[in-house]
């Protein structure tokens, strides 16, 4: 007993230097954070790795802002950045849930992604950055961008990355031939722009000897992406996905607007390729695919880069409406931003960072490394290295940025975005076009979610 | 003296048989909720568990209490600090207006109900064919059937989707057989791939304890049965099974748990899957908390709350009309 | 050879007396051809099916090995065919995509070592933590000893999907989050688990109590006893306790990731392939190397141990 008590005390003292000792050691850390004379620190936490096309421009970016000596507007201090890279979405959520609920240094400046900026103003985890951003400034940057980040008439991000949606297609699959025999005047345009009617009429007649001709991108990027996608149909149509007042889905998603304008879907479903290569469009297996810009970055870093030159693309098209008018065009929108902690060690120097990080010149790397488009109109100018964004297949894509429609600016976007997972899966799960129960389907799907709101 | 000591748990303690001193002596017993304990044993005993007890109360129970005490706020998952108490609210929202939950519930209680037994009879088969004594490179079946079990789950997921999807290897192959189905993409099939894939990597696990529990059975027994003129099938039925029964009941429990776990394969493979078919009650649990907007934390704990109760209800139920007549095996 | 035995003394019975019987000889020496093709027939099909069986088991692991051994190019072209079981006919290019995993990723050795480490430290942890209270709630008769079962047996049911966050609080309010002190933070709550106290008291309940007396009347304490008697005596649980920690631990990598986000030098082999993993583009071939390269300890862990997993098992008085 006597032994055993002996060996349980320095046990127990043993533990309990151990631990002391790693705590002590942890400790060191926070200092890197602090400001120093003449310096002043800014955090800002991303969700990509160094080694990822994305995160190795931001951190790129970082390396250039601490050469270029940025000093704060009353000139009294240089501003460093601290860049930190979290990993992935998931992870960055998580660190930053528990930075906000410890005494852990929280970051001055984070990314977010679009859907998102809602639910961190409510939540507190991000900051208003009006007063920072000049009207001049606030001009250059595109609308859309603007627009998915202002809640209030207060804007809280920017983003260095648009994603229009588009339809593009293979030239040499979709001939002038096709098109006639189709009874199709034209390729389509934003100032005539095609309906999924004669979209269906074209698939058929190159899916004579394939019938999957045509790529949609259901399930893309998580949760998010069918929002993304396919809401832009229902923008089209003049209808709806969410009601502000009411903060329910209902009366705007369920509406017959809404509902009959993704029902447009069903029309491509018999012709939607099935396999999963990346590069299908570029080899010519199909004659269309709906995405974004990824697809075209994806078929210039491959070893089919060639042929990019036989891609092209027009607007999406647009949907019938219930009077049988057409709709209006449309593309989607919206990518990571970056926004500012409501509780900044300079807020200065915080959106001197969030700025720069969002300007031109690093829009346009984020072209480079991984084909978002830039979100600055002055990009879009016919000056010497941006004359790629005005020509060819990424000229037909720029301009659609014009018609973008952001998603709803809503805390309960989480919910929206299962709704619409589950309303493209009926698509997928239809056979053939029928508006009526597609309708009463998504009636059912949206009162099952809004009892989550 | 220490024998009696260990010995004596439920005995009298013994009194001091010498008349009143000045001074009492220690007693070596002492009294709680009218059971005697030991001194020195409790306070050993207590010494022995500390550790364990120090570590699990911070790290699983403080942890759990604080999720399942979340089901009476209405917190988010971005903001649980600002959490209101609400007493039952989401627990009435649950039975009166959730309509997925059910759903979930039902694509779980058929994979637990599919899953679970063919996983366990496959094991059990395997064990009894591995553990003929007349087999060949016996060592290599062994290896080769726990292979899939060495695989984490998401590596297994990784693979299975590989091979399944519409133009992996097993797709192409039935589409040149002519059956035109996308396994994952069709609610019908998608849940019974989930099966599959989860049995494929979980039999060899239970086959493994399943063999040794069969060797563990005298061959004494069988050669008794063999003489009284017993078939093979019989022999199975009287001598076998009964032997195995109590690492049967626990292999059963333990694999039941696991199951109505079941959250990887469904994220990886088919992210809830066609029409919802594969939706689990754990990736329900998961998703209404991340993705749920406001209160979707408090929400998630409570159906987390809801869900535990109910598992452990057929836990409990299993173990009692499983190994009700055995005192060793709790 | 026995079945041919059994043949041949049964028909050197017939053969061999002299009383006429209702069968002919020959058509009794048919009859145990018979049964002889019978046998073989049946045995063979019995090998078939186990092949088959085999197959099925191993096949995708065997996929991911092959498509390892190829190029990205060359598993794209043969993903349809055949050929996908082979490696690339090209011997150059078996090993290049492992080659490539360890030159472009620079902490892949390094995150093996913390993978190890981080296993062996969780393993000798699970062993001493979860064996003395195996021990104690089997032997030791104190207040509570009964409610604790209970308890154990219940927390083997509760889902843990959202305490990864509230385990996070806990540790930083220690301060185990930071820097190396993340280390002991990440493997601290493993150190208890209710299904392994659960394995070890019915292994010891097993275990006759001559044992310990005979320690205890060579003056030895009750802890002494424990290390010197039980554990060697029962090392066969023990050797099944670790195995099985080995392998939970080993492909860990929800807490992982969220404790070590920041620190690539201190990522155990799962998250740091998850990494890999994430990044653009993703070479195929690189991507099953990299999981066949995660599998390979596990598999030479569990060879050699087998014996023991088996052994273990059995008297763990799942009785």
């Amino acid at each position: 007993m006597k032994a055993f008590k002996k060996v349980s005390i320095v046990a127990t003292a043993a533990v309990l230097a151990v631990g002391t000792a790693f705590s002590l050691a942890g400790c060191g850390d926070d200092e890197k954070y602090e400001d120093t004379d003449g310096v002043t620190k800014v955090l800002m936490w991303i969700h990509k790795t160094e080694e990822q096309p994305e995160g190795s421009v931001y951190f790129g970016l970082a390396e250039n802002f601490n050469k270029e000596e940025h000093m704060t507007a009353d000139g009294s201090k240089k501003i460093e950045v601290i860049l930190e890279s979290k990993t992935d979405a998931n992870t960055l959520a998580e660190n930053l849930q528990i930075a906000k609920a410890s005494n852990d240094r929280y970051p001055d400046v984070l990314a977010v992604d679009a859907p998102k900026i809602a639910q961190y103003v409510n939540d507190e985890y991000i900051g208003d950055i009006t007063e920072y951003v000049s009207a001049a400034e606030k001009e250059d940057y595109k609308d859309s961008v603007i627009k998915q980040a202002t809640i209030g008439n207060k804007l809280y991000a920017l983003s260095a990355m648009e994603t229009p949606t588009a339809l593009f297609y293979n030239k040499e699959v979709v001939t002038r031939d096709v098109l006639t025999k189709a009874g199709v005047s034209d390729y389509a345009t934003v100032q005539n722009p095609w309906t999924w009617d004669e979209l269906a009429r074209v698939l058929k007649v190159i899916g004579k000897s394939n019938s999957q001709q045509i790529s949609i991108p259901y399930g893309f990027g998580g949760v998010a992406g069918d929002l993304y996608f396919y809401s832009p149909l229902v923008y089209s149509a003049g209808g709806e996905v969410f009601n502000n007042d009411t903060q329910k889905m209902e009366g705007a998603l369920d509406s017959e607007t809404s509902a009959k304008a993704l029902a447009e879907l069903q029309k491509v479903e018999a012709y939607r390729y099935k396999g999963s290569s990346k590069y299908a469009l570029a080899t010519g297996d199909i004659g269309f695919a709906l995405h974004g810009p990824w697809l075209l970055n994806d078929i210039e870093t491959s070893s089919y880069r060639d042929k990019l030159r036989n891609i092209a693309a027009m607007p999406m098209p647009v949907v019938t409406k219930t009077d049988g008018t057409k709709g209006k065009v449309t593309s989607g929108c919206g990518s990571w931003c970056l926004a500012m902690s409501p509780t900044p060690r300079n807020a200065d120097a915080a959106t001197q960072v969030i700025k720069y990080f969002t300007s031109a010149k690093a829009s346009m790397e984020f072209f480079s490394a991984i084909g978002t488009f830039p979100t600055h109109n002055s990009c879009y100018t016919d000056t010497g290295m941006n004359e790629e964004l005005t020509k060819g297949v990424y000229g037909d894509v720029a301009k659609l940025m014009d018609y973008a429609t952001p998603r709803p600016t809503t805390i309960r976007c989480g919910n929206i975005e299962q709704a619409f997972k589950d309303i493209v899966g009926k698509v997928q799960t239809s056979s053939g076009y029928d508006a009526d129960k597609f309708w009463a389907d998504v009636k059912q799907v949206v009162k099952t979610y809004d009892v989550y709101n | 003296m220490k024998s009696q000591i260990q010995t004596a748990a439920t005995a009298e303690p013994q009194q001091q048989d010498q008349p009143k001193k000045p001074k009492k002596p220690k007693k070596a017993w002492f009294k709680l909720f009218g059971n005697s304990y030991n001194k020195n044993e409790s306070l050993v005993g207590v010494c022995f568990v500390i550790p364990a007890c120090v570590l699990g109360i911070l790290f699983i129970f403080v942890p759990i209490a604080i999720s399942l005490a979340y089901g009476f706020t209405d917190a988010s998952f971005t903001a649980p600090g600002k959490a209101q108490f609400i007493g039952f609210d989401n627990f009435v929202k649950l039975f009166t207006e959730d309509q997925i939950i059910w759903k979930a519930l039902g694509n779980t209680m058929l994979f637990v109900v599919v899953a679970v037994p063919v996983q366990l009879l496959i094991a059990l088969g395997l064990a009894l064919i591995l553990n003929k004594k007349k087999l060949k490179c016996n060592t290599f079946f062994r290896w080769a059937f726990f292979m899939p079990v060495m695989l984490s789950l998401a590596v297994t997921s990784f693979l299975w989707i590989n091979l399944v999807s519409y133009s992996g290897l097993i797709g192409t192959a039935l589409r040149g057989l002519g059956v035109e189905i996308p396994l994952l993409e069709n609610p019908n099939t998608a849940m019974l791939v989930i099966i599959f894939v989860s049995v494929w990597q979980g039999a060899g696990y239970q086959m493994l304890i399943f063999l040794s529990a069969l060797k563990n059975i005298e061959p004494a027994m069988y050669e008794a049965a063999e003489l009284d003129g017993a078939t093979s099938v019989q022999s199975f039925f009287a001598i076998t099974l009964p032997s195995i029964k109590p690492t049967f009941s626990f292999v059963l429990v333990t694999t039941l748990i696991g199951a109505f776990k079941l959250i990887t394969q469904p994220m990886i493979m088919t992210k809830g899957g066609p029409d919802n078919s594969t939706y689990t009650m754990s990736y329900f649990i998961y998703d209404r908390a991340r993705n749920g907007g406001p209160g979707g934390l408090g929400y998630s704990s409570a159906v987390a709350l809801f869900y535990t109760v109910i598992m452990a209800t057929v836990a409990l139920l299993l173990r009692k009309f499983t190994s009700g007549d055995n005192t060793g095996a709790k | 050879m026995e079945l041919a035995k059994e043949i041949s003394s049964e028909t050197e019975e017939t053969c061999g007396t002299a009383q006429p019987s209702a069968e002919t000889e020959c058509a009794k020496k048919n009859r145990n051809y018979g049964k002889l093709t019978g046998k073989i027939i049946g045995t063979t099909f019995f090998y078939l099916f186990l092949a088959a069986l085999c197959v099925l088991f191993l096949f995708p692991v065997v996929w991911m090995v092959m498509n390892s051994m190829k190029t990205a190019e060359e598993v794209d072209a043969s993903i349809n065919s055949f050929a996908t079981f082979l490696p690339s006919k090209n011997i150059g290019v078996w090993f290049q995509s492992y080659g490539k995993m360890f030159t472009t990723y620079k902490y892949v050795p390094r995150s093996i070592f913390n993978s190890f480490l981080y296993c062996g430290i969780v393993i000798l942890g699970i062993l001493i933590i979860n064996s003395l209270a195996g021990y104690a709630l089997t032997r030791f008769r104190f207040p509570g000893h009964k409610v604790l079962v209970t308890i154990i047996l219940l927390l083997l049911i509760v889902p843990v999907e959202t305490s990864v966050v509230s385990t996070y609080m806990i540790l930083n309010f220690f301060g185990l989050t930071k820097g190396e002190a993340g280390i002991l933070g990440y493997l601290l709550p493993g150190f208890v688990s209710p299904m392994y106290i659960f394995m070890f008291r019915s292994y010891f309940m097993g275990i006759p109590k001559e044992l310990e007396e005979a320690a205890s009347i060579d003056g030895c304490g009750k802890l002494k006893t424990f290390f010197r008697v039980i554990m060697p005596c029962c090392a066969p649980v023990f050797a099944t306790v670790a195995i099985f920690a080995f392998m939970g631990q080993w492909n860990e990598y929800v807490f992982a990731q969220l404790m070590f986000s920041l620190r690539k030098d201190l990522m155990p082999l799962q998250v740091y392939l998850q990494l890999i993993n994430s990044w653009e583009p993703s070479d195929v071939s690189v991507t099953m190397a990299a999981l066949t390269f995660s599998t390979i300890p596990i598999a030479i862990v569990y060879i050699f141990c087998q014996k023991y997993i088996v052994e273990g098992v059995a008297f763990s008085g799942l009785k």
